[in-house]
């Protein structure tokens, strides 16, 4: 990129300033002191670049002389392409404006691209500067310039070796340093930790020996004590058994001393009292049965003594039943005979009265004869019906002869009311209808003919309705006269009916003065009367009944009142049949148990003659018992029963205590040495013997709990460690730590090494290459220097840079004068630029008074040197020296005239 | 003479702990650890199956440095079983396992003869009431023995064949420490008809016939070193014949080693199942009893070389796989070696005109003493001052070479930026 063209709208003390003419090649601006060069310089770094912020504290380039801050530059690119940059003020180093004949873009990134991703830095430190800049070291220090200048030839890009070589050391120290906590002396501590673990394991295979040797002891010890332990025991049993038993031994042996002293009992038979017992047992239950029968028997007998028995009433059984059945009768013949008497006495004179009410002259026999049969009852009924409707007719005519005479007489008082206007108005009505007529005629008036001729038809109408009326008052009267005939004639005929009846009556020698209905109830009442005489005959049967049934009974009774005492003809008739019957029932029941009782007294007397006969025969067994036993009678018996009881007593115990003593101690020579023992030692001493070995015996027992216990550990040790797998997990944890330590040191020593192969290499870099960025200073260093000085050296690792002249003495920086050590860091920023170039968009460079601490011999060489390197792209020399105007444009340089 | 047939096996290293790193897998590290067991269960029962008259134990059938009482203890058995089952066991101390370092109170079976350190020993093997054979021993009384223990032999008894039972490095055995040191001939020259060796753990014969010497080599391998199948010798003694000799295989645990190339992995994914494919195709060509131990060597430029330089990344890949073939049958152990680069080339880089040019240069070169110097100056602080360099291997040549790729690599692998 170069430029042709600068518009500065305001920036420090110019304004509305045009800055035209810039050609390819070396460009010349003079001005004096004051006149802007420095802000022009840095007018197009900002514009390139962009505005500082006021942050930055640097000079901010204000315009003073008015004008908008900000301004423009045209560039034409290395392919020939113009553009103008043009830049505000703004965020972000402020608005930048890349315009082309076809667009106009925007933004620092855009720019930088045009720019060939120029850094600020770059720019600032080796294209455009001022003579501080130049002069100031630092200005060459940035890490980019650095980079471009120690990295350009080392072929790392932007890599620090510095940074790897840091990396690299970091990692060895990590691994490993000689002192302090690293990867490797953490693992040595592990490894000796577990060497020591396993160590002391492995001690445990002789500690293994060593408890199997003593396990072994403590098992024989153990089995030594065990039988000792067993020796006792028995011995202990012995004394145990000797003081349990000894009460026993004791006993056993005095009753086997006393038994051997007693009589023989071997024979005597061992239920002998039971036998005996059972014997007189049933003595006594005989003996007692015997006086049970006989108390009975007496009581039987006494029994039929007291029974009383009437014989002789007895044997008048048929007339006692007879009397005994008519209890009955005779009770109510006495109950009712008195009630009947009156019964047929009131009846009789009930009759009478009867007889009497239907006429005072009948007696019983008038009555027995006289009888109503059913016809005349009918001739009876009929009289009386033909009376009634006679009578009725008569009173029915009586009835309308008297209403019609009343009638009659209230229509006479009562008169004709009809209105005399009225009587007279049918003669008008029938005059007014033939005048109509007549008029009607007259006139020829046919309708009022016709109304007047219906007006006379009325009139005549009415006329003869009242004639009508005065007609039925003539016939009134004739009604009267019939009426009180047909009375008359009914009246007669009833008058002879009744003549009729009184005849009837009389031939039945009835009193002709009575009336139908009263025959008709005497007919009732003497077939009443008639039942009654037949009721006071059956009365009089029963009253004779009556009699006859005492009659008797009285005769039965006192044929029998000799056989009992209590009986007499005072008495009652019942209270006496009562009496006979009782005295007879007693007797009867008395007469039965007596036949009874008399069996009975015959089975207890053979009862009591075949107990005797058992009696006998059972004291003659208790006899033979006893005497079959050895004993002369029972008192010896007992006696000899009392002595096999003892001995039977001690046989038991001698056979119970021996048993015992059998079970504990044994048979035979066991047995024998155990009484001798016992005999011989008394129990205090056996119990002290006892006493003294179970001392020893506990003793024993702890001394073997002991050793088991000691065995079971020593065992458990043994298997403790023969089941230990902490060695086998130790040792493959040694193992693989170990492994893991070589490989941490290999790969130590790979880092190491690397480092040394680093230094070695930078080494021969230094010796045989150095960066082209030096190679090309070291160039115009020595043309400018006019070979005083024909190398520059950048050490690999450090920023120092040598100079080397002829001679190849070498030259610090600080060694340099003024003037040698700008010429070489011109030299240097150009050997920058032709490297930086190699790869990138050109740009112009702006020199802003460098020269001034040059000599002439070397102001005269750099010249040459500029126009030299102005030939392939642009350089704006900035200078306040009329000289070095004039000796730039002696060159060709292109003059601008600001 | 009957014929005399009988098991010759060796270096049992019963119990000892497994030489890698298992902290991966710590389920594993005990099924490891019993492996050599398990090996010689194997033994026994080949013993029964095979009917045969005896077994004969040339030495080190435990770990000394490593012997615990459970490993003796099952050993014995073991043991019993055998003597169960009227089958002798001879058994010789090697320099593992020398006689003072065994627990003596142990008590053995009766059919099992512990050969004396003292002296040589000669105990018959019976068949039918007949001597059919002598075993000859001498057990190691302590570890370090220099003395050539085969001069000790001498045959005692004509009837029957003599065998040797022997813990001895004959011909001077590289790699294995020169334990009572003797030659062939010195074995030859004893006149016996078998000489059964322990120490070396590689299945040798030395010599076929008149006598046979014979190295069973160890059970069990326990290490990655000890690749190849491992087991005892079924042994035929006849008269008038050469000896049969028959290697069985005893082992449970398989030890392989591989290179993965992951040139063509992208993500760790590819990288994951590529082990995984790997290990099984491993598991399918050894198919070994129980358990398969691989070692695998990641190489091969990938792009995400820097991924698995990075810290903890191996071993978050070893987990995986572990629980990948958890339950596996038989179960896997990996075990990952990252020696991949960076995908960069090593020859474009060193034609470069650059700092990086000249380091790969300076590692490239063949002469380079003063490079090796200063890092093995560099390397002493841990490898020669530090309290714990005595567990460290002595860096040799080869290693020293390795270091300087590996370094090489390193400083690559943060100097290329690839991206």
């Amino acid at each position: 990129m170069q430029l042709r063209e600068i518009h500065i709208d305001g920036f420090g003390i110019f304004c509305n300033k045009r800055v035209t003419g810039l050609k390819p090649g070396l460009n010349i601006i003079y001005g004096k002191n004051e006149f802007g060069k420095t802000t022009l310089l840095e007018f197009i770094r900002r514009i390139l670049f962009g505005f500082p912020t006021k942050k930055e504290k640097s000079n901010l380039y204000q315009p003073v002389n008015g004008g908008s801050m900000g301004g423009s530059l045209k560039v034409e690119l290395k392919n020939g392409e113009g553009l103008v940059i043009s830049r505000t003020p703004g965020t972000h180093g402020g608005d930048v404006r890349i315009s082309t004949p076809q667009e106009v873009l925007r933004g620092q990134d855009v720019l930088n691209h045009v720019l060939g991703n120029a850094s600020k830095d770059i720019y600032r430190n080796i294209y455009a500067f001022t003579l501080d800049e130049l002069h100031d070291f630092n200005s060459l220090s940035g890490d980019e310039v650095k980079n471009r200048i120690y990295g350009a030839g080392l072929g790392l890009g932007n890599l620090s070796l510095k940074n790897i070589e840091k990396d690299l050391e970091n990692m060895c120290t990590q691994i490993f340093r000689p002192r302090g906590a690293c990867q490797l002396s953490d693992l040595l501590e592990k490894i000796k930790v577990n060497e020591q673990a396993i160590q002391s394991i492995q001690k445990n295979l002789t500690l293994y020996d060593e408890l199997q040797g003593q396990h072994k002891k403590l098992i024989e010890t153990k089995t030594a004590v065990q039988n000792s332990l067993q020796d006792l025991e028995s011995e202990k049993r012995i004394l145990e058994s000797q003081i349990h038993l000894y009460e026993d031994a004791v006993l056993y042996m005095e009753a086997k001393d006393k038994l051997e002293s007693m009589d023989d009992y071997s024979s005597f038979p061992k239920n002998a009292l039971n036998s005996f017992k059972s014997l007189a047992q049933g003595k006594e239950s005989l003996e007692e049965r015997l006086e049970e029968e006989k108390e009975s028997l007496n009581s039987l007998k006494s029994a039929l003594e007291s029974l009383k028995i009437n014989h002789e009433l007895l044997k008048n059984e048929e007339s006692i039943n007879r009397l005994q059945q008519s209890t009955q009768s005779i009770h109510s013949a006495l109950q009712d005979a008195a009630k009947v008497q009156i019964e047929r006495e009131d009846l009789d004179m009930e009759i009478s009265s009867e007889i009497k009410s239907i006429d005072r002259n009948w007696d019983e026999d008038t009555l027995l004869e006289f009888d109503l049969t059913e016809a005349e009852k009918d001739q009876i009924d009929q009289f009386f019906e033909e009376f009634e409707s006679l009578r009725k007719e008569q009173d029915l005519f009586l009835d309308r002869l008297e209403s019609h005479r009343r009638i009659k007489a209230e229509e006479a008082s009562k008169g004709w009311n009809i209105p005399h206007w009225l009587k007279q108005f049918h003669y008008g009505f029938t005059g007014a209808g033939i005048a109509g007529v007549i008029l009607g005629g007259y006139l020829g008036n046919y309708p009022l003919l016709g109304a007047a001729v219906v007006i006379v038809g009325g009139g005549i109408f009415l006329f003869k309705k009242i004639i009508e009326e005065k007609n039925s008052f003539s016939r009134e009267d004739m009604a009267e006269k019939n009426l009180a005939h047909q009375y008359e004639k009914k009246k007669q005929e009833l008058d002879q009916k009744f003549d009729e009846w009184r005849k009837w009556l009389k031939q039945r020698k009835l009193d002709p003065g009575i009336a139908p209905i009263t025959t008709k109830n005497i007919g009732k009442t003497a077939r009443q009367i008639k039942s009654m005489i037949s009721q006071r005959g059956r009365l009089d049967e029963r009253i004779e009944q009556m009699r006859e049934t005492l009659k008797e009974a009285e005769n039965r009774i006192s044929s029998l009142t000799s056989l009992v005492e209590t009986v007499s003809p005072d008495n009652e008739i019942l209270a006496n049949i009562e009496t006979l019957c009782q005295a007879f029932a007693e007797s009867k029941v008395n007469n039965e148990r007596r036949e009874l009782l008399e069996i009975q007294q015959k089975e207890r007397d053979e009862k009591i003659s075949r107990l005797e006969a058992q009696l006998k025969t059972n004291a003659k067994e208790i006899e033979n018992f006893v005497h079959s036993v050895g004993a002369t009678d029972i008192e010896t018996f007992h006696v000899k029963q009392a002595g096999f009881e003892s001995y039977q007593d001690l046989k038991k115990t001698v056979e119970q205590k021996k048993g015992n003593i059998h079970s504990n101690v044994g048979l035979g020579q066991h047995f024998d040495q155990f009484l001798d023992d016992i005999r011989s030692t008394p129990l205090e001493e056996i119990k002290q013997n006892l006493g003294k070995k179970l001392t020893n015996y506990s003793d024993l027992q702890e001394t073997r709990e002991q050793l088991l216990q000691d065995i079971g550990e020593t065992r458990n040790e043994l298997e403790k460690l023969a089941a230990n797998n902490d060695l086998v997990e130790r040792q493959n944890e040694l193992e693989s730590q170990k492994q893991e330590l070589k490989s941490l040191a290999e790969t130590w020593a790979s880092y190491r090494s690397a480092l040394v192969l680093i230094e070695e290499a930078k080494k021969r870099y230094e010796k045989t290459r150095q960066p082209g960025v030096i190679r090309a200073a070291e160039n115009l260093f020595s043309e400018i220097t006019s070979g005083a000085y024909d190398h520059i050296i950048k050490p690999i690792d450090s920023d120092d840079i040598l100079i080397e002249n002829d001679r190849h003495k070498r030259k610090g920086v600080q060694e340099m004068s003024r003037g040698t050590l700008e010429q070489l860091y011109l030299a240097m920023r150009f050997g920058l630029i032709e490297e930086y170039e190699s790869r990138s968009e050109p740009l112009p460079a702006v020199l802003d008074d460098v020269f001034v601490n040059f000599d002439d011999e070397r102001d005269q060489k750099l010249i040459e040197v500029l126009n030299q390197f102005g030939k392939q792209r642009q350089v704006i020399v900035l200078t306040c020296h009329q000289r070095s105007l004039e000796a730039y444009k002696g060159i060709g340089a292109n003059q601008i005239t600001v | 003479m009957a014929e005399f047939r009988f098991i010759h096996c060796s270096d049992l290293h019963i119990d000892s702990p497994f030489k890698g790193l298992t902290s991966q897998a710590p389920a594993l590290a005990r099924a490891l650890r019993e492996s050599t067991f398990n090996a010689f269960q194997n033994i026994a029962r080949l013993a029964l199956q095979e009917k045969v008259d005896a077994v004969l134990i040339a030495g080190d059938v435990f770990d000394g440095a490593d012997r615990s009482l459970q490993a003796q203890l099952k050993f014995r058995r073991i043991l019993k079983e055998l003597s169960d089952q009227e089958i002798q066991s001879f058994i010789v101390h090697g320099n593992h396992d020398p006689l003072d370092s065994w627990a003596h109170t142990l008590e053995w079976p009766e059919h099992v003869t512990i050969f004396p350190g003292n002296k040589v020993q000669h105990v018959p093997v019976k068949k039918d009431g007949k001597n059919i054979a002598w075993i000859y021993g001498i057990s190691y009384p302590e570890k370090e023995v220099s003395e050539n223990l085969a001069l000790k032999f001498r045959k005692e008894k004509e009837e029957g064949f003599s065998i040797g039972l022997l813990h001895a490095n004959v011909g001077q055995h590289p790699g294995h420490d020169n334990y009572a040191p003797c030659s062939i001939n010195d074995l030859v020259s004893r006149n016996f008809d078998y000489w059964a060796l322990g120490h070396i753990h590689e299945h040798k014969v030395l010599r076929e016939s008149e006598p046979a010497i014979v190295y069973s080599g160890n059970t069990q391998a326990r290490h990655l070193n000890e690749t190849g199948q491992k087991g005892c010798c079924l042994v035929t003694l006849a008269t008038n014949s050469p000896p049969n000799i028959r290697f069985m295989t005893t082992d449970v645990v398989s030890y392989r080693s591989a290179t993965l190339d992951l040139q063509n992995a992208e993500t760790i994914n590819d990288v994951i199942r590529s082990i995984q494919n790997q290990c099984e195709e491993l598991a399918k060509e050894t198919i070994p009893r129980e358990g398969l131990v691989v070692r695998l060597n990641l190489t091969g430029r990938t792009i995400i070389h820097k991924e698995l330089q990075a810290a903890g990344t191996l071993n978050a890949l070893m987990e995986e796989i572990h629980g990948f073939f958890e339950g596996h049958s038989p179960w896997i152990i990996v075990e990952l070696h990252a020696e991949t680069a960076g995908t960069y080339d090593i020859n474009t880089l060193k034609e470069g005109k650059d700092f990086i040019a000249d380091l790969v240069n300076l590692c490239d070169e063949t002469e380079k003493e003063e490079l090796n110097k200063k890092i093995d100056e560099s390397l002493k602080p841990v490898f020669e001052s530090w309290a714990g360099r005595k567990y460290l291997e002595e860096l040799s040549a080869e290693g020293l070479e390795s270091l300087i790729q590996k370094s090489r690599n390193l400083a690559l692998d943060q100097l290329v930026d690839n991206s």
